[in-house]
């Protein structure tokens, strides 16, 4: 009892110090104020964001999180503070020779330290319940508000009140003590934040703890050991400040609690964290197990599942199955034995083949079978699997990388959520095929692209039971009888989807499809707010639906769809080998929990938005047509196919790029990837070619927004990764995945746009339509494919698909001599279009080229359009305008004339060189002026002309910054904490960076540009204006003696781009500033004052020269004419001296005078 | 109660010795510590109130060993330290309620009663309310001896209480002392200001350079002194004589030159009267002339 008073006595008067400390209180009231401003914009009625609110549980997260972080610098500085105190103070000492001991008086001070923190804890939990009650849409969690300040805030402020007090007790100087917290602190925010499943994490404010109505945490026991170890860690560090206080103990009994605390809790803490770790650890070493296992039997034979009927009784954390299946040796050898895959945590009790007991050897997840007759290409068996147990996760994703399984997912860029793939709990199941809950032929993921899951279709069956209150929800049609639930599949499908959860169906049929949507009780948060159209809503949805076929051009094939809220922690990743995410399943959408991550999902939000601008347009719109216009809003912006929600993200690093660029929840699988597979062994990422080719996965501008990253579009990343290895070569590199998705989507849509030049538009549509149309639920071997086209079209598609597939070098093009010239042509005006393109190259090609008529201004700004880029929502077969996209095919080592007869006069015309060598791979080509020449016969088509190998014209000397007659020389001065830091440091991983005026490079850093000079590669160095210390050398050998004009490449549009650059265009072709347009960039563009700095050696001496941008051309700008004696190196220098904020050194060129 | 101190040593880390091989009793009533600075009074008064370990040697505070009986010894101390100057934020009242509260006093009324009485016997009642760190010197130090005697402490030990008061405060301070006497407990008073001890103290210990070199009455210092305090008249130019050969204690101007005061053996050739010396004159004989001189210690 005298503890205890003791205890509280400490703990009072401590209190009373911190609540009249200055700092405590300008904390809180900065705290309290900052959060009432962030509660107020995440939770308002019309600008909150719906991604946060969905959750009624997340409002106390992100406070305490915001909290969290902040509390535990303060709770160092006072715990520190204190400690210091004792020492200064005078007082100290008479409180000291006071009967009690110093355990009590230790933890007198901590409570009275965590006291107020718990206060300051209730004030923001107070504030942020007020506001979640004050704003409508938002339902308040209670519990919420209880759980997430003693997981989140308790252990962490333990573990670092205990953690100061020790290193001070150590190191008995606050400052070194507040460097070493402050140290450590940063150290685990910035590098060791997620390491090892976030073990070092002490705040948890990485740790994804987003509660889900559903599933709580999803990984209750690991979240309770992460944050028992820092909370023991805490507690055995107090107790070890009692022993190391300097002041004589009193009680026996208190020492030696505190030395069992101190050893016992922190042995407790090392356990945990072997535990918390070694799991880790456990698992990862698992997976390169199953992982090296599946890699080892992918060779295996295995068969083709034909039918899978699933007798499935769900009990508590296990399932009981009885799958009768039958299998079909499709390969053409005959097979004695064969393997499957079953999730390792189901225990395989028995298995009978033909009827009888069959032996099985079990590793890991794979079920090795020896057949008891070899069964001969063609035959059947009949097989019967009987399994029970739990669901083991792990097996989930093999094919994922670290890196990506690592990225965050959340709502922002604070609240995180566990990624969940498989749930089987005692009130929730949630069993994709990824995590193999039934026998699948075959391995599943192996190291490489071509080791995945088979892809076959198969006639699936299921009987469920569960308990009471409980529904299942699986594909095909549902019959119910009492706890158990049939449901029969209409068509053959690829796999089969268990969900099991407390939800209320509700059924909509529109355009012959029953819409089913899926939600848990009172998560409904959308019928009272859209109320107003349920009388359309049919026809609305029957709409939608049909110009979405229209759209893609293929039909929707299943009678149903439904759409089932899932727990927020279920997450899907995309592929390299398929283009889907297991958040879409045939005939299903699996949609997170509340809409939380989808988008426009706040619909009481948007409605008042919509009413907002409605009203600002002064468009009358009824109650219902705004409705109408939020509903399909968020049903284009989630479920058509096309856009991509390509993400950058903010985090404690800097800006980084999502791996993960494609639409998460895009319909597109269940129009495609569900329906029908082009099989091949010889190409294993056809398919994915042709989803990319159908879907038109994107070309996605990297980097941009000035920010050090790649200048280069993910098609020109692929090139250049195309340009080291062949396209075969490359799947089996260890890249990473985001590249390889690049090269697979640029490589694949390259590959059937191909064959559509080949083909031509008009007949390539129905041809490959027709192709899907009539391999419905089945897979098309590109055999049978290739040799339709080919009787089709007489080309050779396998061939094309081998060079495509093996060729280790790329075609390249040289494009000039572009001439636009007015014609006569039966009465009317019309214009010719002329231009060369040259493939010295030793492959063929293909050319895409955009011709923009009309308009005013051109081709100015960033925005740059073409089938292969991204215009918006342009979908490949519906996007595409025949009349101003042509495609080219350019066989290696030819060249041609092409002429276009146009009627209206062309502005400008872009090149997209697709899979090429040359970079940028979109250029564009202004046309100036219009020639008028009379008498001139129009060409439409093309000519062939004597190979082109360079740009430049008979009789010029141009010397490149490609050129090996380029160099850079002297250096910048940069400081040494920059050179440290390794700001401005050079990316060796990336060969052209994006140009930025903000902080630009203090050395010379290639960038390419359509509007540079360069035969295969239009790039320029760039580097910060600086003194002149710095430069560039242009050297040639002049053989001919004689007076030479000198000129130099310059893009004055780019200095001027530069002075306003920051965020350049979105979408197309990217937001590279594209300088090489002056037809669209000289009105209105902001004065220049850059000055650049030549110098020239001639034969007589040298002369320096300075050339203003705001006078010069695009193109080449004379320096002035030289005189060269002959055999003389001639030199051009150019400094980074300069009145603008960067120099670009391009090319320069000696013309001998005639 | 008694405190009996036995072969008490100290020696700090770097070999000072701050304390050597101290015996000494202490009963009821006020003590006085007396001698210079660095003679090794506050590290005893250090280990008496347990903030500090004897090297060698125990303290027994009524038979019980102090470093074994820590926590008995402390619900019977109170202690003001030489230096009280720096509190955290609390007000006068508030600091004399957590004291009140570490005593033992559970009871609110009680305990507000008893802070109540303190600071009106200190004369910081109208002070209360007012912050702790900003009352004055002496303030601060009477409320240090109030939170010292809170709770009725059996041992009181107060370290140079009067060091940097002004003559106003100390009496008042020394007045607060005295009327403590009356009670049945052990006031330890450590000080190197004479004038503490022979207002307050009826016995007393001397400490020199880490040494007790006297222990007993005030009145037996002073007898030791008597026919060695001396009142001299001298011209200037003895004056300077005198100054070299004995120990001026008071110096008064006068018509032909000085009225000294001197303690010595004797004055020699000066005439001199002896005076009845007190114990400021019997420290100062005691200290340079007892001390100087070994072989005068009894």
């Amino acid at each position: 009892m005298k503890t205890i008073r003791i205890i509280a006595t400490i703990a009072w008067f401590e209190m009373l110090v911190l609540f009249r400390s200055w700092f405590f209180r300008i904390f809180t009231g900065l705290i309290l104020l900052v959060l009432l401003v962030m509660n107020i914009n995440v939770l308002s009625d019309t600008g909150g964001n719906w991604a946060i609110k969905a959750i009624a549980a997340n409002v106390p997260y992100f406070n305490i999180l915001i909290l969290s972080l902040t509390q535990a610098f303060i709770a160092m500085f006072l715990a520190l503070d204190f400690l210091k105190r004792d020492k200064k103070l005078d007082t100290s000492e008479v409180i000291f020779t006071r009967s009690m001991s110093n355990w009590d008086y230790i933890w007198g001070k901590t409570f009275g330290i965590l006291t107020v923190f718990l206060v300051l804890n209730f004030l923001v939990l107070l504030l942020a319940l007020i506001i979640n009650m004050v704003m409508g849409d938002v339902s308040v969690n209670w519990m919420a508000y209880l759980y997430y300040p003693l997981i989140i805030s308790i252990p962490s402020l333990i573990f670092i009140l205990g953690f100061s007090f020790m290193v001070m007790s150590l190191l008995k100087n606050q400052a070194i003590a507040l460097v070493i917290l402050l140290g450590y602190t940063g150290m685990i925010m910035f590098f060791g934040k997620d390491k090892f499943d976030f073990i070092f994490d002490y705040m948890g404010f990485r740790l994804p703890m987003v509660h889900s109505d559903m599933i709580g945490f999803g990984f209750e026991g690991r979240l309770l050991l992460q944050r028992g170890i820092y909370f023991f860690l805490g507690l055995s560090f107090i107790s070890g400040s009692i022993l190391l206080m300097k002041r004589l103990p009193q009680s026996k009994f208190h020492s030696t609690i505190s030395w069992f605390m101190t050893i016992g809790l922190a042995a407790a803490a090392v356990i945990g964290i072997f535990t918390y770790a070694g799991t880790t650890a456990y698992d990862n070493h698992f997976r390169s197990e199953m992982i090296t296992l599946n890699d080892q039997n992918f060779k295996t034979p295995s068969l083709n599942t034909d039918a899978c009927d699933l007798n499935i009784k769900h009990h508590g954390r296990s399932i009981t199955v009885d799958a009768k299946m039958s299998f079909t040796n499709k390969t053409n050898e005959s097979i004695s034995k064969t393997v499957f895959s079953l999730n390792p945590g189901l225990k395989l009790e028995e298995l009978t083949l033909n009827g009888a007991k069959a032996s099985f050897d079990r590793k890991d997840h794979l079920v090795f079978v020896t057949l008891p007759q070899p069964l001969a290409s063609g035959q059947s068996v009949q097989a019967e699997f009987n399994y029970k147990g739990g669901i083991d996760e792990r097996v989930c994703n093999l094919d994922i990388k670290d890196e990506q399984a690592a990225e965050k997912w959340g709502p922002d860029f604070l609240i995180a959520i566990r990624k969940r793939f498989a749930i089987l709990e005692p009130d929730y199941v949630l069993l994709t095929p990824e995590c193999a809950w039934y026998p699948i032929p075959g391995v599943l993921h192996g190291s490489t692209i071509s080791i995945h899951p088979t892809w076959n279709f198969s006639t699936f069956k299921a009987s469920v039971e569960t308990k009471t209150g409980l529904q299942p929800i699986m594909q095909g049609k549902v019959e119910q009888s009492g706890n158990s639930w049939v449901f029969n599949p209409e068509n053959p499908l690829p796999g089969m989807t268990l969900i099991i959860g407390a939800y209320k169906p509700s059924n909509l049929l529109a355009g012959g499809v029953d819409f089913e949507l899926n939600i848990i009780k009172g998560h409904d948060y959308f019928s009272k707010v859209l109320d107003s159209i349920s009388d359309t809503l049919p026809k609305f949805v029957g709409d939608m639906k049909q110009d979405l076929e229209r759209r893609l051009g293929l039909k929707y094939s299943y009678k149903r769809l439904r759409l089932i809220e899932v727990p927020a922690q279920f997450y899907a990743y995309s592929r390299l080998w398929i283009k889907n995410r297991d958040f879409l399943q045939p005939e299903m959408i699996l949609l997170p929990e509340m809409g939380g991550m989808l988008s426009r999902s706040g619909f009481a939000q948007e409605l008042r938005q919509s009413k907002k601008s409605a009203k600002e347009r002064e468009e009358s719109l009824s109650e219902k047509e705004i409705q109408l216009r939020v509903l399909r809003n968020f049903i284009s912006e989630n479920f058509q196919p096309g856009a991509s929600d390509n993400r950058m993200s903010f985090n404690m690093n800097g800006p980084s790029m999502s791996t993960d660029t494609d639409k998460k929840f895009s319909l597109f699988p269940n129009f495609f990837t569900f329906v029908n597979h082009l099989g091949s062994s010889q190409y294993p990422v056809l398919n994915i070619a042709l989803e990319a080719y159908l879907s038109n996965s994107g070309d996605t501008q990297m980097g941009g927004f000035g920010m050090g990253t790649s200048g280069l579009s993910a098609a020109e990343q692929a090139n250049v990764e195309l340009q080291k290895k062949s396209f075969k070569k490359l799947l089996s590199t260890d890249m990473d995945n985001l590249a390889l998705r690049q090269v697979i989507d640029a490589k694949g849509k390259y590959f059937f746009t191909y064959l559509e030049a080949i083909a031509g538009s008009v007949d390539f549509m129905p041809f490959i339509l027709d192709e899907i149309a009539k391999s419905h639920y089945k897979t098309i071997e590109f055999a049978e494919f290739s040799a339709d086209f080919k009787s089709k079209f007489r080309f050779d598609a396998d061939s094309l698909a081998n060079r495509w597939f093996n060729a280790d070098q790329l075609p390249g093009y040289l494009i000039g001599h572009v001439r636009v010239i007015e014609v006569q042509q039966d009465d009317r005006t019309r214009y010719q279009l002329l231009y060369d393109v040259s493939n010295p190259s030793k492959e063929s090609g293909l050319l895409q080229v955009t011709l923009r008529a009309g308009g005013r201004g051109g081709m100015g700004g960033g925005r740059q359009g073409g089938g292969g880029g991204r215009g918006g929502a342009s979908f490949a077969l519906a996007g595409r305008n025949a009349a101003t996209d042509k495609f080219l095919v350019v066989p290696a080592g030819q060249a041609f004339q092409i002429g276009y007869v146009l009627d209206d006069q062309p502005r400008a015309m872009s090149v997209n060189t697709m899979i090429s060598t040359n970079l940028p791979n979109n250029i564009s080509y202004p046309f100036p002026k219009l020639e008028q020449i009379k008498g001139f016969d129009p060409m439409e088509g093309q000519k062939p002309i004597s190979l082109i190998l360079t740009m430049s014209e008979p009789g010029e000397i141009v010397v490149d910054n490609e050129d090996p007659g380029f160099s850079t020389a002297g250096a910048a001065t940069v400081s040494r904490m920059v050179k440290w830091l390794k700001i401005n440091a050079k990316n060796p991983n990336v060969p052209y960076e994006s140009m930025r005026s903000w902080r630009p490079p203090t050395f010379w850093t290639p960038i390419i540009q359509s509007g540079f000079y360069g035969d295969f590669i239009r790039s320029a160095v760039y580097m910060k204006s600086g003194d002149g210390s710095v430069s560039v050398v242009w050297r040639t050998l002049i053989q001919k003696p004689g007076f030479y004009d000198v000129y130099t490449f310059l893009n004055p549009n780019l200095a001027r781009m530069g002075m306003r650059f920051g965020g350049g265009g979105g979408g197309g072709g990217g937001q590279r500033p594209q300088g090489g347009g002056p037809g669209g960039a000289q009105g209105g563009m902001p004065e220049i004052a850059d000055e650049y700095h030549f110098t020239i050696f001639h034969s007589e001496g040298k002369e320096d020269v300075t050339i203003a941008l705001k006078s010069a051309e695009t193109g080449w700008n004379k320096l002035g004419s030289f005189y060269y004696g002959g055999a003389d190196t001639a030199k051009i220098i150019m400094t980074n001296k300069n009145t603008g904020k960067t120099v670009v050194a391009d090319a320069v060129k000696w013309v001998k005078q005639q | 109660m008694e405190i009996r101190i036995e072969n008490l040593s100290k020696i700090y880390k770097g070999g000072n010795k701050a304390i050597s091989d101290i015996n000494l009793v202490i009963e009821d009533g006020m003590f006085g510590l007396l001698g210079p600075n660095g003679a090794g009074k506050s590290s005893l008064m250090r280990i008496l109130v347990t903030l500090m370990k004897p090297t060698s040697g125990r303290v027994l505070v009524n038979g019980m060993d102090l470093q074994k009986n820590r926590k008995q010894v402390r619900t019977l101390l109170g202690y003001l330290p030489q230096d009280f100057r720096f509190f955290a934020k609390y007000r006068t009242w508030e600091f004399l309620d957590y004291s009140a509260r570490l005593a033992g006093l559970k009871q609110r009324s009680v305990r507000n009663k008893e802070v109540e009485r303190m600071l009106e016997q200190v004369g910081l009642f109208e002070a209360r309310d007012r912050s702790a760190s900003k009352l004055s010197g002496g303030m601060k130090r009477r409320l240090g001896i109030a939170q010292a005697l809170i709770g009725d402490p059996k041992i009181v030990i107060v370290d140079e209480p009067t060091t940097g008061l002004d003559p106003d405060e100390r009496i008042r301070f020394r007045n607060l002392l005295s009327k403590m006497t009356e009670k049945e407990m052990i006031i330890i008073l450590s000080t190197h200001i004479v004038g503490d001890i022979s207002s307050t103290c009826r016995s007393m210990a001397l400490l020199e350079k880490g040494k007790l070199v006297f222990n007993g009455a005030p009145d037996d210092l002073v007898a030791q002194a008597r026919g060695h305090v001396f009142q001299m008249t001298v011209s200037n130019r003895e004056f300077e004589d005198v100054k070299e050969k004995y120990n001026v204690i008071s110096t008064i101007p006068s018509i032909n030159g000085w009225d000294i005061q001197v303690v010595a053996q004797d004055t020699g050739n000066y005439p001199s009267i002896p005076i009845e010396p007190n114990l400021e004159h019997a420290y100062v004989y005691f200290m340079e002339l007892v001390l100087n001189q070994p072989q005068l210690l009894y």
